[in-house]
């Protein structure tokens, strides 16, 4: 039999055909207002997990492009743009190496040269006062450091304990000229006599006395360092402790059998030779350095003879023994007597060469150690020491470069940064100084002979007088020629040197060029990969409107339909027809 | 011949059956619009033949009215039940499911919902922009905001988690009480079928067995029925008329027995008997009132709304704590218990209550304060349970008999319910600050003051992330690393400690961001960033973290592929059952429904049968007249 349709039945599915079709309409109304193919994961789990995979990628294509990116931009821009300037500064067509080529090629007369010289001092000033260069405060060449200035704004006194890594290739030579008193001759002394000894005059200097010598020396990154001074016994109370003739007695080394050494404040240290095992390197120090090991301590290290300043009994030591090294703390500079520098010429040229000393007065536009050395440093506030790059003594090859990297690109970085040692090196400045004060020493024997001559030629002076400024006169003029001899050369040689500044400079410069013209095409691939995502984004959740307004609209046919019928089916019944 | 007047009572019979026919009409055409309501018919017979010894033999006596018998089909009673049952369980899980789909919504666009992706990704877009600008306080502010959001986000998602775990016990309490309900109704409503169908032969009480099943109708949606109608013999094994009517609930419990009916009662765990860490107060357990035995709803054979709730308030996907006896010892007060589920090896997924939580040992429950947690070399993991002393909890202690027994903490619910959700937003927070942390406090960890970090905040409460102890409102030191082979659950803090509700960013570092550590080394300059590099590396790098064998940022892909499926099976179960409902429903329509045109028709066809049936007596009662008046007078 076949089944029997109720009216309820009829009702029943009516209804739910009903429902069925509205749900479609609601679905589809929603999709039209958000745009949307789904509504809620369930919808289509794989859209919506497609959804959220994309926007993410989306969300760091944007970090990358629109905010990584330009941040790199403006920063290599500036960085360009201060590269520029040094290049400008530190350049043959206007810069320090034109001055410098002017001094060495050209005849100058002193008050020239002394201007030029001024220039360059001052142009070197500028080139440090650009390593200052920030960008939105933060510095642009001091790696990690961009808190901290590349040079001191301001002059400050902060003791730096410096130990510079440097092979033998940094050891270089210069003559130095002996003058002996020549530069203190003036009127008043030039014929004193010796008090024990009238015989003899006090200002002796003669044109024999006036040499050159080749001396072989490490030039420290810095003058003007902290000079080894003895350290002073004190009493009691606090105050120095004096002999009998009013002698300071100084504190002798404990551990020196003699009893005799005395010790310094501070030590500076030369150390070269395999560092990576005890007692592979050899040792020069101030203070003497012993093995405790053994009973009595042994004593490792070979003497370094402190100056304060650069005395000509400093470089007279070292010319005149072979096994010495000088440290002179106001010039910054270590001499090695000649079988030192023997050795040292001897090392590979890789081997390691360690230079130790400590530095507290700091003057404006003078680098700070702690972008270049191994430093320690006292903290500022709290009882102890602050060390500065300390993988750099004891890693191999020292990871302590501080390059500034941005992401932007999967597994994609840029540096931004350009470090300090590729655009600004020591020696420039103290090459400009250091040609200054051979100028200086010039003017002085030049001023020194004009007064000579001067006497000469007033006819105060006769008999021995006369022969002594005769005498004087030619050991000037022999001191004048040397010195002027020796500047002509020193600055051939400095060109040399600066075209290789120039040069590393210009290295620097095309690095950072080539890093923003690669920033530049990776833009670009951000752009077109932004673009590509965003489209993918769309196709994959975003909806097609004319679709879903034929969808829409066959919805509504069907729906009209299924009303018309069911009201048609549910109005009328038998009982219609029953009279 | 037969009796002249039987004309008169063969019409009068037809007269009885049309009006009983009419009335049965009358009662079907009122009633056509009545839940449960069930068409009835008048059955008729016709009465025995008279012998007339007439040539012609046997006459008819007219109809006999039988009764008046509703048309259903018990068939199609027990196919609806079932499928109610199944329906009732896929309505709750498709309603949950999609409040939980929109808990872990997140939607770009003109509707935009900020879900973990969307957050997650503004996070490491800040942490990005942090590491080029480092020196900048800003920047870090910005970042340690950002993590702000992100564990508030973890916080009310977990709150919400918890607060619909509360909603869907509160239901279940609700559906307990309307199944006691209609345990009593139903006891009753056979005590009057019986008092109305004893005795009176053939008498059915039509609206009140309706009545009745409608009631296991209603019943079946929230929990699988099973129904009996037996009839009931009297010693002689003859049948008294009666019926007994026998309902099971949850795969054979009976519920109803005749005229007794049972009862089961909700009772709140307290709050040092739950069974989970993340458990919502006061879920309930379902007694038996008369027995005390807990309702069986973890198996797998009950069905209804019941079993969606349960399995959404305690679905944690098969996992949960069990284990052996290992070791009895101090009288029963310390009980061993080695585990084998990885699950239970692991710090991450660690999900029991790390005090005052519940254990069953050996089939008996036990409540303890503390727990040592101990992972050897080889692999193996062992539990050590301190039981509480208080007589109130633990009237005795496990016996030396229970070595060897299985032990367990809550029962294993093969459904990914709020718990497993639950379970899985710690298990990422866990890692996460994990990975965090190792990170962060790297070796030589320095902030922006330059210090050595460990020197002057003191190590330990250094972390980025941790969790807030919610009695008193410190921050966990997270002092157990997370992957250490022992840990007392109570002496000591760690990752274990930390839910999603609890996450929270070290607060030390929302008062002062410069105390974010950056870099290593603490004279390498405030621009270094290595830290915060390999911080934005975590969210992409498995090597760092994997989550569910993929990155940290992939949580939500997890998550949403769970919900999204769950949501999507329990859209195609209910669609499914829905649909068979329907057809069912139109069977049984098909045979009890009421039909409009039907009744129209009958109500012509018995109109003209008490018509004629009148017709019939006033043609007789013409032929009496003639007859007694008219003929031989």
């Amino acid at each position: 039999m076949a089944m029997r349709i109720t009216t309820k039945m009829i009702q029943n599915t009516s209804i739910r055909n009903l429902t069925i079709n509205k749900q479609r309409q609601e679905k589809l109304t929603q999709q039209m207002a958000t745009g949307k193919k789904i509504t809620r994961p369930s919808d289509d789990p794989v859209t919506a997990i497609r959804a959220l995979k994309l926007n993410s990628t989306l969300d760091r294509i944007d970090q990358y492009y629109e905010r990584n990116a330009e941040d790199a931009v403006s920063w290599l821009d500036l960085t360009d743009k201060a590269i520029a300037t040094t290049v400008e500064v530190v350049g043959d067509k206007t810069g320090m190496a034109y001055k410098m080529n002017q001094i060495a090629n050209t005849y100058l007369e002193y008050s020239d040269k002394l201007t030029i010289a001024k220039e360059l001092v001052s142009l070197a000033e500028e080139y440090y006062s650009i390593g200052n260069a920030d960008s939105a405060g933060r510095s642009l060449f001091t790696g990690y450091r961009t808190d901290l200035p590349l040079v001191f704004k301001e002059p400050k006194t902060e003791t730096s304990a410096i130990t510079e890594q440097r092979t033998k290739l940094d050891m270089d030579k210069i003559t130095y000229v002996a003058t002996g008193c020549l530069r203190e001759l003036n009127e008043g002394n030039f014929n004193s006599k010796d008090k024990t000894d009238p015989s003899k005059y006090v200002m002796n200097t003669t044109e024999y006395d006036v040499t050159k010598h080749d001396i072989y020396r490490f030039r420290l990154a810095y003058g003007n360092t902290d000079a080894a001074k003895p350290i002073q016994k004190k009493n009691a109370d606090g105050t120095p402790t004096v002999d009998g003739a009013g002698n300071p007695i100084y504190e002798t080394d404990p551990k020196d059998l003699t009893g005799t050494r005395v010790l310094y404040e501070p030590n500076a240290k030369l150390e070269f030779g395999d560092f990576s095992r005890a007692s592979g390197t050899t040792i020069y120090s101030v203070n003497a350095i012993y093995d405790d090991s053994t009973a009595p301590p042994t004593k490792i290290s070979k003497d370094i003879i402190p100056f304060e300043s650069a005395d000509e009994a400093a470089y007279k030591t070292v010319a005149d023994n072979p096994d010495a090294v000088v440290y002179i703390a106001s010039t910054g500079e270590l001499l090695l007597g000649d079988k030192v520098k023997q050795t040292v010429a001897e090392l590979q040229s890789e081997t390691e060469v360690r230079l130790s000393y400590e530095k507290t007065e700091w003057k404006k536009n003078e680098i700070d150690p702690i972008h270049y050395f191994y430093v320690e440093r006292k903290h500022p506030t709290q009882d102890r020491m602050l060390v500065y790059n300390e993988k750099f003594l004891t890693d191999a090859t020292p990871s302590g470069k501080q390059i500034i990297e941005y992401d932007i690109g999967n597994n994609q970085t840029i540096r931004v940064n350009t470090t300090a040692d590729e655009l600004f090196t020591h020696n420039i400045g103290r090459d400009a100084h250091e040609l200054m004060d051979m100028i200086t020493e010039e003017g002085i024997m030049i001023a020194n002979l004009d007064k000579i001559e001067k006497l000469i030629e007033s006819g105060n002076y006769k008999d021995d007088d006369l022969a002594q400024l005769e005498r004087q006169q030619k050991a000037l003029a022999k001191a004048q020629t040397s010195l002027t001899d020796t500047i002509k050369k020193r600055s051939g040689e400095l060109i040399a040197n600066f075209k290789g500044y120039l040069e590393q400079i210009n290295i620097a410069s095309t690095n950072c060029g080539s890093r923003g013209a690669r920033l530049e095409l990776i833009k670009n691939r951000l752009g077109t990969q932004q673009e590509n995502y965003e489209e993918l984004v769309s196709t994959n959740e975003d909806e097609d409107y004319s679709e879903l307004t034929v969808q829409l609209s066959s919805i509504k046919t069907t729906y009209d339909a299924a009303l018309s019928s069911i009201a048609y089916v549910m109005q009328t019944s038998l009982l219609d027809y029953i009279r | 011949m037969a009796s002249t007047f039987l004309g008169l009572n063969i019409s009068y019979s037809g007269l009885v059956a049309s009006n009983a026919a009419l009335n049965s009409t009358a009662n079907n055409i009122a009633n056509i619009e009545t839940k449960g309501y069930s068409r009835q018919e008048v059955k008729q017979t016709a009465a025995e033949a008279m012998r007339c010894f007439q040539n012609y033999g046997c006459i008819g006596a007219g109809v006999d009215t039988l009764g008046v018998e509703r048309v259903r089909d018990i068939f199609y009673d027990e196919k609806f039940w079932s499928n109610n049952s199944k329906l009732g369980e896929a309505d709750k899980k498709q309603y949950y499911a999609a409040i939980i789909e929109n808990y872990l919504r997140d939607q770009r666009g003109t509707d935009e919902v900020k879900g973990f992706t969307t957050m997650f990704s503004e996070y490491q877009s800040k942490m990005s922009s942090l590491a080029t600008n480092t020196s900048n306080d800003n920047f870090a502010l910005d970042f340690i905001g950002g993590a702000g959001s992100l564990v508030e986000y973890f916080n009310i998602l977990y709150n919400n988690f918890q607060k619909m775990q509360t909603d869907v016990n509160d239901e279940i309490r609700i559906n307990i009480n309307q199944i006691n309900n209609y345990a009593q109704q139903i006891a009753t409503l056979t005590k009057q079928i019986n008092t109305v169908e004893v005795g009176g032969a053939g008498t059915v009480a039509n609206e009140l067995r309706d009545k009745r099943d409608l009631i296991i109708d209603n019943l079946s949606a929230i929990i699988d029925v099973e129904c009996k109608e037996t009839e009931v013999f009297d010693a002689n094994g003859n049948s008294i008329g009666a019926t007994n009517y026998v309902v099971k609930i949850s795969g054979g419990e009976l519920l109803v027995d005749g005229y007794r009916f049972r009862q089961m009662e909700c009772v709140p765990r307290t709050n040092w008997q739950k069974v989970n860490q993340n458990d919502a107060e006061g879920l309930y357990d379902v007694y038996w009132t008369d027995t005390k035995q807990e309702l069986g709803l973890g198996g797998k054979r009950t069905g209804g709304q019941l079993k969606g709730l349960f399995e959404m308030r305690d679905g944690n996907d098969y996992e949960s704590f069990s284990g052996k006896v290992d070791d009895v010892s101090d009288g029963g007060q310390t009980v061993r218990i080695r585990v084998k589920d990885d699950y239970l090896k692991s710090i991450v997924k660690s999900a029991i209550p790390l005090t005052n939580g519940r254990i069953k040992v050996g089939g008996e429950y036990f409540y303890y304060t503390d727990y040592d947690f101990e992972i050897n070399e080889n692999g193996e993991c062992y539990y050590t349970f301190h039981m509480s002393e208080d007589k109130a909890k633990n009237p005795y202690y496990p016996t030396n008999d229970a070595f060897g027994q299985n032990a367990g903490i809550g029962d294993k619910v093969n459904y990914q319910g709020i718990p497993y959700y639950m379970k899985q937003m710690n298990e990422w927070v866990r890692d996460y600050a994990a990975a965090f942390n190792k990170i962060y406090n790297v070796e030589n960890a320095s902030d922006y003051y330059g210090e050595k970090t460990g020197q002057i905040h003191g190590g330990a409460a250094d972390n980025f992330y941790t969790g807030t102890d919610e009695r008193d409102n410190t921050q966990y030191l997270l002092t157990v690393d997370i992957r250490a082979a022992s840990y007392n659950s109570v002496s000591e803090m760690g990752y274990y400690n930390i839910t999603a509700g609890n996450f929270a960013v070290s607060k030390q570092l929302e008062n002062d961001p410069r105390k974010l550590h950056t870099h290593t080394g603490e004279t390498e300059g405030e621009a270094k960033y290595d830290i915060i590099e390999s911080l934005v590396d975590l969210s992409t790098n498995i090597d760092k973290m994997k989550f569910r064998g993929c990155s940290a940022e992939s949580f939500l892909i997890c998550m949403l592929g769970d919900s999204g499926l769950n949501a999507q099976n329990a859209n195609s179960f209910q669609n499914i059952y829905d649909s068979i409902r329907e057809t069912i429903e139109n069977n049984r329509y098909g045979v009890s429904g009421v039909d409009k045109d039907e009744e129209a028709a009958n109500m012509i066809k018995f109109q003209n049968a008490f018509s004629l049936a009148s017709k019939m007596i006033s043609v007789l009662n013409e032929c009496y007249d003639r007859l007694i008046n008219s003929t031989g007078v």
